[in-house]
């Protein structure tokens, strides 16, 4: 266990895949920690956690022969964390049906979607605005600025997690921490301070 | 809390409570999406193409050349029920397209115009191919299984306002059509026609019928290709002459 420690996710994905079952583990203990935050800010809830968490895990090891190891494991689970928490608000009938008539996943979107926003020098006022005023973002934004500002993934990553258009993933994390940061000023909160 | 999820599951798994889902799963899974939506896409081209196929055949392609009354008739006469099935296939085809990474990385609307760009210029082509109507040949010869009802139905449908066929003979006071089911009536026209008309040109009647008669209050001679009417006159030609 202590070589395959050092292993690549995608190393241990293929091994699991092989026979070696026992390996999963480790791969549950990259992401327990991951996979919880980003249940709990997506829900904006603790209830339950520890049961969808699970889930998604277990959902990961029965698929786990579905993943392309040439590909990079980290999207891929995050895919599976994405549909469980999709699955639970359509069970609470928390969300739209139809994404497909979401105008930004329908049309096309300025060219600036596909510029990621340069994080570093407002990365950690972002948390602090995030962990503010997240719960009164709507879901279809709340994603997006977990994923980049939260898990740090790429706008290509995001894209393959939530099976939207790159510039539609920029579109949604301008506009969400346009929101956000709205949401903080009236809060009577100062942003940049 | 830290290691609880991870040894839970290794617990299950080792217990043999959950089962990891075989290759083999996937890829028939995988291949079954393909084949939907392959036998969708190949249905909804040939919904279309017949779609197309009774817009021409009926002659309400061409009403709208006839004005404002012309546009009403049009409306009030599409198979409304066929287009609105060809357009449930399509949202359900775009819904399959969605979960291949090359079409969601897209804008919906770029994969929603694909679809319909595809389909209709595919069912252009077999629409104004003889399949549909050797279909509806052997339909009315009883011998189509299974769609047989459906080319009864729905092919070559007859309107008691409008009637689309081919001039077959020029007469004094008028002239003889076959229509699409290889019937035989007389037009009379009050208006001059001969110099206009001449046997085998397809044409357009505004007009009501009465047996195996229409008077006609308007005419078109529509631009509808030959070919197309050619094998009427083929099936005319080699099968008795229907008198109702």
């Amino acid at each position: 266990m202590g070589y395959d420690n050092e292993k690549t996710d995608e190393e241990i994905a293929l091994s699991v895949q092989s026979g070696k079952v026992e390996l999963f583990s480790i791969l549950v203990k990259r992401y327990e920690e991951k996979i919880q935050r980003y249940a709990r800010k997506v829900l904006a809830s603790n209830d339950d956690i520890q049961d969808v968490v699970q889930d998604i895990f277990i959902k990961t090891y029965v698929n786990i022969q579905s993943f392309d190891v040439k590909r990079r494991f980290s999207p891929w689970i995050y895919r599976i964390a994405h549909n469980e928490i999709v699955n639970l608000f359509k069970r609470n009938k928390l969300r739209n049906f139809l994404p497909l008539l979401e105008p930004d996943v329908l049309f096309p979107n300025s060219p600036k979607g596909f510029d990621e926003i340069n994080k570093g020098a407002e990365s950690q006022e972002m948390k602090r605005i995030i962990d503010v005023g997240l719960q009164d973002l709507e879901n279809k934004y709340r994603e997006p600025i977990v994923l980049y500002y939260i898990e740090e993934l790429s706008y290509q990553e995001i894209s393959e997690i939530l099976h939207l258009p790159v510039a539609t993933v920029g579109t949604r994390i301008r506009r969400g921490r346009e929101m956000l940061k709205n949401i903080f000023k009236k809060e009577g909160y100062q942003y940049g301070k | 809390m830290e290691n609880n999820i991870g040894e839970t599951i290794t617990e299950k798994i080792r217990e043999g409570k959950i089962k990891m889902k075989s290759k083999a799963y996937f890829i028939l899974r995988t291949l079954l999406l393909s084949a939907s939506i392959i036998i969708l896409l190949l249905f909804l081209v040939y919904l279309l193409s017949f779609i197309i196929f009774e817009l021409r055949i009926s002659g309400i392609w061409f009403l709208s050349q006839f004005g404002l009354s012309g546009i009403r008739m049009l409306l009030s006469s599409l198979p409304w029920l066929l287009i609105i099935i060809s357009i449930t296939m399509i949202v359900l085809l775009e819904f399959f397209a969605e979960k291949v990474e090359f079409v969601y990385k897209q804008p919906a609307l770029y994969s929603l115009l694909g679809i319909i760009a595809v389909t209709i210029t595919a069912s252009f082509f077999i629409g104004t191919s003889p399949l549909h109507q050797t279909l509806l040949q052997a339909a009315e010869e009883g011998r189509l299984p299974l769609v047989g009802a459906f080319y009864q139905k729905y092919g070559a449908l007859e309107f008691e306002d409008f009637h689309h066929g081919m001039v077959s003979e020029i007469q004094e006071d008028g002239f003889n059509m076959v229509t699409p089911r290889g019937e035989r009536v007389f037009i009379s026209v009050d208006q001059k026609f001969k110099d206009t008309l001449k046997a085998g040109n397809p044409i357009l009647i505004i007009g009501k019928k009465q047996g195996h008669r229409i008077k006609a209050s308007q005419f078109l001679k529509t631009n509808e290709d030959n070919r197309f009417f050619r094998n009427i006159d083929k099936r005319m030609k080699n099968s008795p002459m229907k008198e109702k």
